[in-house]
């Protein structure tokens, strides 16, 4: 089996380029895209496993995206990543799989993404 | 000598004139005294023309007028053509006394060839009246009542005739008209001046709400020339928590050397509002002896401490004429004003005795007449109005202080909201930088191939992002809204599960966890992980002030006393809060700790407020400190979970 892909998707180049190094330490194919036109490209060119969504972007914002990701395909696993917590109670990010506050320490973030994946392994 | 009998001698020979031509004398002699009493002129004045004519054209020697003084027992000379003018208003008569005052008593004419051979006849030293025989006394009278006395007097014996009698009368009745006219118009004018004066204060006192500015105008008026004219003044106002009376001002001289100073300082009416504006603006330090003895002065108002009392309980004005025999005068206070007859007039404002204006003549000795007193009383309306202005301004002045505060307080905390917003913002805006910069910090350590100084400055990067990202977090959640999302829980369990969770924290610190959890705790009302927050905050304080020396923390539930709810108390053995800092400790921003960010307590309160709760502070310096929560069982201001 091959290395498990994910589209990170931040209007921070800074940040895509941290998540991309770590993830990619990880074990992990990454693939950026710096807002929701140029992510659904990237969705349709590389079929990703699983996607990292940052909430507060310019044009559309993450949950709009989520939102219209959704319509389309309902089960491919997306973090969403924002620098707020409190988005956490919006019922909209209910549709996504899990919520991580944006850290320099990307543990969380890495420890969720292996949750993710495996739950999903199981369950095939 | 000569010249008088010819005179004499000339009128009574043309008193035997035919009487038609006696008849166009007469008309001429009434018509110029009607002139004379239709002039413009001070009353004095009209009389003196008036006895020159009756002189000049009656065949008189000497003509006087005395008039009756104002309580109506003596004569006094007013006017007069042939005798001393030196003994104008000198002369004094009693009513009844001598020929005049017979007249004037019995309201009856006296002729008389020889007055010396009446009994009544009295002559007056220095008026020359010796060299007269005969005299023709006539009363002036108005509505039956005297007025005074006009007579002629001649050298030489005279037999008066009807004629003459009739003359004299009737010049007698213009006179009687002309002074009636003349104390009407003397009203008018002391009216009109007491009017204008009032205008003149009342211009004045509009000009301060300042009440000791107002007081030193009253008693300015209360003291100048021109106005009342007392030598001293006092002005007292009650006290109504103490029940006594205390002295506010006493204006006037020290001596009588500096009394005429100042007197001749004062001007006249025209100028009156100007120089009462200046009177209040004198500095305190300019205060009189005087002044200084009244503002020493605390009366009790009871029945038998004085006079000064007795006008605040009858809430009337006395006016002691002779206060050493007065058993309703204060002896003791009398003796160190040095004086024997003073006034007190009551200001009342509401129908309330607010003060009392004391006035004396010590260095005139001028006697308070009853119409001074019944000007001052007057005065004393708008003394009191005036007061009570000063007073509900003042009133006015701390009711908008406190509004003012109030607003301040209410713009401050608008200021706290949308700083907190913009801090909201900022810390969004700082978050991404942040994380980028600590992410590629660790990346740098988890390469590997650092040199050691390389690995020491990435660990400080890490580390300071990581206190900043702390900080951020705490910013973000304490601008939030933390409106609760309530719902049932039990307090208990919930303590329970914070106590594990940091079991091994306790543990490594070398604190020991004592629990008194009541089983009579109903669930409650609360948003759970706020209140997980709450406890956890206070557990990791007393758990900080215990570093290094360990202790016991007692946590401790029971039902909240009154209402249904729940007392939480945690307690640590950390020797307390130091006194300086406990009103600060509240504050947002403030720690005493090098890692805090000074949000953990004021946070906490916020949450428990936000429950309708509260959060209070046992502190025992040198033991501990106790935090205790009361919680009620559901917040009345409750919000729907939206």
């Amino acid at each position: 089996m091959g290395k498990k892909r994910i589209l990170v998707i931040d209007d921070e180049e800074n940040i895509r380029i941290l998540y991309k190094e770590n993830l990619e330490d990880e074990g992990y194919e990454v693939i950026l895209a710096s807002c929701a036109e140029e992510a659904n490209t990237k969705m349709k060119e590389s079929y990703p496993d699983l996607v990292t969504l940052d909430i507060k972007m310019p044009e559309m914002d993450g949950i709009e995206f989520l939102r219209k990701l959704r319509e389309s395909d309902k089960n491919i696993p997306v973090v969403m990543c924002s620098a707020y917590g409190v988005y956490k109670q919006d019922f909209r990010v209910w549709a996504s799989d899990a919520y991580v506050v944006k850290s320099s320490d990307m543990r969380e973030l890495k420890s969720t993404i292996k949750e993710i994946l495996k739950r999903k392994k199981d369950l095939k | 000598m000569k010249t008088v009998r010819s005179k004499t001698y000339s009128i009574s020979k043309r008193l035997k004139i035919p009487q038609n031509i006696h008849e166009n004398y007469w008309l001429g002699i009434l018509n110029e005294v009607s002139r004379i009493t239709s002039l413009t002129l001070e009353l004095d004045k009209r009389l003196k023309l008036i006895v020159e004519v009756i002189v000049q054209q009656t065949g008189a020697d000497a003509c006087s007028v005395l008039l009756m003084d104002e309580e109506k027992k003596n004569l006094i000379l007013k006017a007069t053509k042939g005798l001393n003018p030196m003994s104008i208003d000198k002369i004094r008569l009693k009513v009844g006394e001598g020929i005049t005052g017979w007249t004037a008593q019995e309201k009856k004419v006296v002729a008389l060839s020889d007055a010396s051979k009446d009994p009544h006849f009295i002559y007056f030293p220095g008026s020359e009246e010796e060299r007269f025989k005969s005299v023709l006394s006539v009363p002036i009278l108005e509505n039956n009542k005297c007025m005074g006395v006009i007579y002629t007097q001649t050298f030489n014996e005279r037999d008066y005739t009807e004629n003459d009698i009739k003359l004299l009368t009737t010049i007698a009745n213009h006179v009687s008209w002309m002074i009636k006219n003349s104390m009407l118009y003397d009203k008018a004018v002391r009216r009109l001046s007491e009017l204008s004066i009032l205008y003149e204060i009342s211009v004045a006192m509009q000009t301060t709400v300042n009440l000791d500015k107002i007081l030193r105008m009253i008693l300015g008026c209360v003291t100048a020339g021109d106005i009342f004219g007392f030598n001293r003044a006092a002005l007292f106002l009650v006290n109504e928590n103490t029940k006594s009376i205390q002295g506010m001002l006493g204006l006037g001289p020290d001596s009588g050397e500096e009394a005429g100073e100042i007197w001749s300082r004062i001007p006249k009416i025209k100028d009156l509002s100007q120089w009462l504006i200046s009177q209040g603006d004198i500095l305190a330090k300019e205060e009189s002896q005087f002044d200084k003895f009244i503002k020493g002065i605390d009366i009790p108002i009871t029945a038998g401490s004085g006079v000064l009392a007795l006008t605040i309980l009858e809430g009337k004005p006395f006016n002691i004429k002779d206060a050493r025999n007065d058993s309703r005068v204060n002896r003791n206070l009398i003796d160190k004003l040095g004086v024997n007859s003073f006034a007190t007039v009551p200001i009342i404002t509401r129908n309330q005795v607010v003060g009392i204006i004391a006035v004396d003549n010590l260095y005139t000795n001028k006697p308070i007449t009853d119409e001074d007193l019944q000007t001052l009383v007057r005065f004393s309306t708008y003394v009191g109005w005036a007061i009570e202005n000063s007073r509900l301004f003042s009133k006015l002045r701390d009711a908008n202080k406190e509004i003012l505060l109030f607003q301040q307080q209410l713009i401050q905390s608008e200021r706290l909201a949308a700083l907190g917003e913009l801090a909201a913002e900022l810390a969004h805006e700082i978050k991404n930088p942040l994380v980028t910069i600590g992410g590629f910090a660790r990346r740098l350590l988890e390469k590997g191939n650092l040199m050691s100084e390389e690995r020491k400055y990435s660990d400080i990067i890490i580390n300071e992002v990581e206190r900043l990202e702390k900080l951020l977090k705490d910013i973000l959640n304490y601008s939030r809204d933390i409106r609760p999302k309530f719902s049932e829980n039990d307090i208990n369990t919930l303590i329970e599960e914070v106590l594990s969770f940091h079991g091994r924290v306790f543990n490594e610190s070398g604190i020991e966890i004592k629990k008194e959890l009541s089983g009579e705790i109903h669930p409650i009302h609360i948003d759970l992980p706020q209140i997980r927050q709450v406890i956890t905050n206070l557990f990791y304080n007393a758990v900080e002030s215990m570093i290094g020396k360990g202790g016991i923390i007692s946590v401790k539930t029971e039902p909240l006393s009154g209402e249904e709810g729940v007392t939480i108390s945690i307690s640590d053995t950390g020797g307390g809060i130091p006194s300086e800092i406990l009103n600060n400790i509240f504050n947002p921003f403030f720690t005493t700790k090098k890692d805090g960010t000074g949000l953990g307590l004021s946070l906490s309160r916020k949450i428990v407020e936000s429950h309708g709760g509260k959060i209070e502070i046992n502190n025992r310096i040198g033991e501990g400190a106790t935090f205790i929560i009361n919680l009620p069982w559901k917040n009345r201001q409750e919000q729907k979970p939206d």
